[in-house]
């Protein structure tokens, strides 16, 4: 009769590493148990690739019974592998007593299924191989998953992408944007709208976070723009109506364990009669205005972070621009944040490649400042969304 | 770490960046920072040269919490890089900062003799 498993293991000190205190008997059942209740499929081959054993689970994932004993692997094949594949697999089992990787098989039923594969080696004493043992895990389904959730984050950044405002070139106006989004569905989006005959609204926002929570938080504000834009204009009041949006937004939802999301954002109102800016800034990186001779301002004013507090006193400021002659320039945190942390000299950077790129029309001048930008910074990944705006003045 | 100075001002003393991986252990520390007793309270930032953006915002929802309990929490030790990201985000116009914590406490000091 056989012993109970926890009697053996108690009794023997079965997992003693004592050579002498061994107990061969209880291991070969734990093994035995193992093989025959773990969901990994396993099939065992001898050194001539001829199968010798199938644990059930195998069974349960390929369809196929004892009937496979005696036969060789390559009946699994799909054909969706060259024979360079497989001639690697097996130096690689050669070299280093081990393969791992996805392979495609095919079921007893003839369907074709994409498994996770470790194959071993397995030697005696003297080093001498006595078997080939496959561990295998059907991922198909998984795989299937991973794949929609991509094809879902393209579909999304294709939809962050539509909403961005197209350019506008008129003999005292010309704006465009670039916006390069990162491996993960980022927060950046920008937006310009005609008030009247001679003002336009300007805005950047930058949702903190990345993930599909904050896509959508963008996606949600975005929503509201052209109308507080259009019906506030002012930028005090514009930021503070968006400050309530936003401070409001799942702020009663603690149970759902959200977190509290902020954006940061500029917005800019240019006139193009009187030439002249109203700007506020809610935490963003300062914008620029960058003249013809090389000067450029700063404009930073403004308040904090939309959804940090609950009410705002939004500072504005008022410029004045040179006629076709100016630059404004917003941007998001993605062209400043690096390892170093420095993000003033970062700052001065961005700056320069500006000055030293405006002579270029102003989309190639993006192009070749974002570029440039993003060669000095040394960033291992693209970690952020990268978002630019020039308005030609 | 949490200490008390002067008798009745709680300083913590965060001692590394903030960051993804410690996001969760600052938020504890600083909620237990907002339960002690003391109306007075300093969090030291010596050794933080960066603090992402779930970071500032624990700080400005601490800073508006303990204002709400009738406490004041003030930040000292503030890194150049620090610095310049707290200026970007406007974090002065609702918070006091100070380069050394001797200041701030200075600050409390003063006024509670008022």
């Amino acid at each position: 009769m056989t012993k109970k498993l926890d009697d053996i293991i108690i009794e023997h000190q079965f997992f003693s590493s004592d050579e002498a205190e061994k107990n061969i008997e209880g291991r070969l059942l734990v093994a035995d148990r193992l093989f025959q209740n773990m969901l990994e499929g396993v099939f065992i081959t001898n050194t001539k690739g001829v199968i010798q054993f199938i644990n059930p689970a195998f069974s349960m994932i390929t369809g196929y019974g004892e009937e496979v004993i005696g036969q060789n692997p390559s009946i699994f094949q799909s054909g969706k592998h060259d024979a360079t594949f497989y001639r690697s697999m097996w130096e690689s089992i050669e070299q280093n007593g081990k393969w791992m990787g996805e392979v495609w098989n095919k079921k007893e039923d003839g369907e074709l299924f994409l498994q996770q594969t470790t194959i071993t080696k397995i030697k005696d004493d003297y080093d001498q191989p006595l078997y080939y043992a496959a561990v295998i895990t059907d991922i198909t389904e998984r795989k299937k998953a991973e794949q929609r959730l991509k094809d879902d984050l393209l579909l999304a950044k294709e939809v962050q992408k539509s909403a961005l405002s197209h350019p506008i070139q008129t003999d005292s106006f010309h704006i465009d944007g670039i916006y390069l989004p990162s491996e993960f569905l980022g927060g950046d989006t920008y937006a310009w709208y005609q008030i009247d005959s001679h003002r336009y609204g300007v805005i950047m926002l930058d949702v903190m976070g990345h993930g599909v929570a904050s896509a959508l938080v963008c996606m949600s504000v975005r929503s509201l723009l052209r109308g507080i834009i259009n019906t506030y204009v002012e930028p005090g009041l514009v930021l503070k109506e968006l400050n309530d949006h936003v401070y409001s937004l799942f702020r009663d939802k603690e149970s759902l364990q959200m977190k509290n999301y902020y954006l940061t954002c500029v917005y800019a109102v240019v006139d193009t009669n009187k030439h002249s800016i109203q700007f506020a800034s809610a935490g963003h990186p300062p914008a620029f205005l960058i003249s013809n001779n090389g000067m450029v301002r700063e404009l930073a004013d403004g308040t904090v972070p939309l959804g940090m507090l609950k009410n705002i006193e939004v500072e504005t400021g008022n410029y004045t621009y040179d006629y076709r002659n100016t630059w404004m320039v917003f941007y998001t945190d993605g062209l400043i944040e690096n390892e170093d942390n420095q993000i003033r000299k970062n700052i001065e950077g961005l700056k320069n490649n500006l000055l030293k790129y405006r002579s270029s029309s102003i989309s190639e001048m993006m192009i070749h400042v974002v570029d440039q930008q993003l060669l000095e910074l040394n960033t291992l990944a693209f970690y952020d969304d990268v978002t630019m705006v020039v308005a030609k003045l | 770490m949490l200490k008390t100075v002067n008798g009745s001002i709680q300083v913590l003393e965060w001692k590394e960046n903030i960051t993804l991986k410690n996001i969760e252990l600052f938020r504890q520390e600083m909620n237990n920072i907002l339960t002690q007793d003391s109306q007075h309270l300093i969090l030291n930032l010596a050794e933080t040269s960066y603090i992402n953006s779930a970071g500032l915002g624990i700080i400005a929802e601490s800073v508006v919490q303990a204002k709400r309990n009738k406490k004041e929490l003030v930040l000292s030790n503030i890194e150049e890089s620090i610095n310049e990201i707290f200026s970007i985000v406007k974090f002065s116009s609702f918070m006091k900062l100070f380069d050394l914590e001797a200041e701030a406490i200075e600050y409390f000091k003063a006024s509670q003799h008022d």
